[in-house]
């Protein structure tokens, strides 16, 4: 195909032979004629440019919610099962599961660039990488890892002023909930709880990316000893390190206050007694380094401090 | 005698080049026949090739080291993941993952730990010069269980969140997208599956019975060591690549042995071109039922290949 652009178009127009020696009283007629040539040429070429825009695969819930928030709706062409947010998400093509993408549909899907998530997905970034595919691997563990991450996907779609526009108004969402701690009557920092798993129980200890949110929202965790960021904790230490708030993580019917005062020895647990026991928080918010972490701070933060 | 099984193997080649056939043309992606070879799909059509390839080989070589063990061991239960090859290859791919060795490394270490365990089994069996088949089958599961246990122990310690992959991968997949390992993976099983069909009469003999093939002047004992280093070779090679498929290495000897008899030289063939069909077939039907997500081949092997066996198995009940 011949690579025609406007300027080429307007010069190969107006220095034809015929073109070049319209007396310059028609000039005007032919003038509006080009115009209007011009715009049609334009209008025809518009959907070729458009359909050359980026095509995003992402297989991260999180990374899927910071791309819709870039306003990368047109570019998202495939999300992993998992990703239910926003909404959007749900009604864009199945790349296979969160763990096992399916290689197939994702190459049928021709994607430019394809977001990953560290952990579990990294025998998939191999086997994507293998196939020659371009892959972005993004997984914070932090607050300052998530922004940084943030910033990472909005140069590499170009989003870069989105970026920090999103950046901005977490900082200063988390600000907000910071400074509204210091109305706070003073006294010890509330101390929590946090199961991610009943059985075993599990919870999220330090160096994690929720023991984080948690600090932030003016909690003090009670699990700031373990050995790694997500783990297995004792009953024993939840009763003896007697939490004043606890929070489940996961979806249950049953009523969280009476789930956990029936185990045994943990009804004089302050968290019990005192009826905060917490499963009304959307996991995603807090589980997920998204771009509605704040958000999760701000529901920690109203529970914490009622 | 061969002639009386010529159609069955005709048959057989026909069944695998239709189960080739359609496992290319269909998979998760709906493709037309005439675009599939364009360009632009290039890359799915590689993918599926590979697949298949791996699915044919992973299925040959199950089966037919399944059909080998069950005639040495003189026992139905025998299966390619009895004797802990398997246990041992997972024991190694979750040590690579601890130790930080790249993805790469993998498959060799798993291979490694193979090996290692087949070797540890070999030990641990041996009585003097000899080898009873209940101290091979017993050494065998408890290496299995002792490298099962270690394998819970490191997961549940590690730091390491990957490992948790592992549990996927010791589950069995045929997804799998490396030339070269598919290629070391044939380059290892493809030999000893010819192996082992040279000692395809040895192995008729074993069958009826260790007395009866003493009787007949075969050494008996150096035929099940080399069985044993054939079928724990097969088994290793595959499961670094594809991890435990069940049931394929179990059942299919058995159906076979119902269509064809129990002469080895021709069920060993015979369990492999059946295996193959097997195992294309189940994996079309893994990343197609549910598109675009897969179902665990081992859930495809049991729903397939369980109905055909009973149904085989009751009618040869009625026959008699």
């Amino acid at each position: 195909m011949i690579n025609i652009d406007k300027e080429t178009v307007a010069k190969y127009l107006f220095c034809h032979p015929e073109g070049g020696h319209i007396p310059l009283r028609y000039a005007g007629q032919y003038k509006t004629f080009f115009l209007i040539v011009l715009f049609f040429l334009m209008f025809f070429f518009s959907p070729a440019a458009k359909a050359k825009s980026l095509r995003i695969i992402s297989l991260a819930p999180a990374t899927t919610e910071i791309l819709f928030a870039l306003g990368l709706d047109e570019e998202i062409v495939g999300v992993s099962s998992f990703c239910d947010y926003p909404e959007k998400a749900l009604s864009r093509e199945k790349a296979g599961s969160f763990s096992r993408p399916n290689m197939e549909k994702i190459i049928s899907l021709k994607p430019d660039i394809i977001f990953c998530t560290g952990l579990e997905q990294s025998g998939t970034v191999v086997e994507l990488r293998r196939l020659g595919l371009n892959v972005f691997v993004s997984d914070p563990a932090s607050m300052d890892e998530l922004y940084a991450s943030i910033r990472e996907i909005g140069l590499r779609t170009g989003k870069t002023r989105e970026a920090e526009n999103i950046i901005r108004g977490m900082a200063e969402e988390i600000e907000e909930v910071k400074s509204l701690q210091k109305n706070a009557p003073p006294g010890k920092k509330p101390k929590v709880f946090v199961e991610i798993w009943q059985s075993p129980l599990m919870t999220a200890g330090k160096g994690s990316y929720l023991d984080e949110l948690l600090r932030l929202a003016g909690g003090e965790n009670i699990a700031y000893d373990t050995v790694r960021p997500y783990c297995y904790f004792s009953a024993e230490q939840v009763i003896k390190r007697d939490p004043d708030c606890i929070f489940l993580t996961y979806m249950d019917n049953t009523d969280p206050l009476q789930k956990v005062g029936r185990r045994f020895g943990w009804e004089h647990v302050s968290a019990v007694r005192n009826k905060r026991v917490y499963n009304d928080i959307d996991a995603n918010l807090i589980l997920r380094p998204g771009p509605r972490a704040a958000q999760g701070v701000r529901e920690l933060y109203k529970r914490l401090y009622p | 005698m061969e002639k009386r099984h010529l159609g069955k193997f005709l048959l057989l080649a026909v069944l695998l080049f239709i189960a080739v056939v359609f496992a290319i043309l269909n998979g998760p992606v709906r493709i037309p026949f005439k675009e599939l070879f364009l360009e632009g799909n290039r890359q799915i059509l590689y993918l599926r090739l590979l697949r298949v390839l791996l699915a044919a080989i992973t299925g040959s070589g199950l089966a037919v080291s399944g059909a080998a063990l069950q005639a040495i061991l003189r026992n139905p239960l025998a299966e390619p993941y009895l004797l802990g090859t398997s246990s041992g290859a997972g024991l190694g791919a979750v040590l690579a993952i601890i130790t930080g060795l790249s993805s790469f490394f993998l498959p060799a270490v798993s291979f490694l730990g193979a090996l290692v365990s087949m070797v540890f089994v070999y030990y641990l069996s041996k009585r003097g010069n000899r080898i009873p088949v209940e101290s091979f089958i017993l050494s065998g599961v408890i290496v299995s269980l002792l490298c099962s246990a270690v394998i819970a122990f490191l997961v549940s310690v590690s730091p390491n969140e990957a490992l948790h992959g592992v549990v996927w991968w010791l589950w069995g997949s045929l997804q799998m997208y490396d030339v070269k390992l598919l290629l070391i993976a044939a380059a290892i099983v493809i030999p000893s599956m010819a192996i082992l069909y040279v000692f395809s009469q040895d192995l008729n003999a074993v069958s009826i019975g260790e007395e009866d093939a003493l009787h007949l002047g075969i050494k008996i004992e150096k035929i099940k060591k080399i069985i044993f280093f054939l079928t724990s070779l097969i088994t290793a090679g595959l499961v670094c690549v594809s991890g435990v498929i069940g049931f394929v290495g179990l059942i299919l000897p058995h159906i076979t042995r119902l269509w064809v008899g129990p002469n080895h030289r021709v069920l060993l063939p015979a369990s492999c071109l059946l295996g193959a069909v097997f195992m294309i077939v189940c994996d079309l039907l893994a990343r197609t039922v549910y598109a675009p997500f897969e179902v665990p081949i081992g859930v495809i092997t049991a729903c397939v290949g369980a109905p055909v066996f009973i149904v085989l198995m009751k009618n040869r009940q009625r026959g008699k």
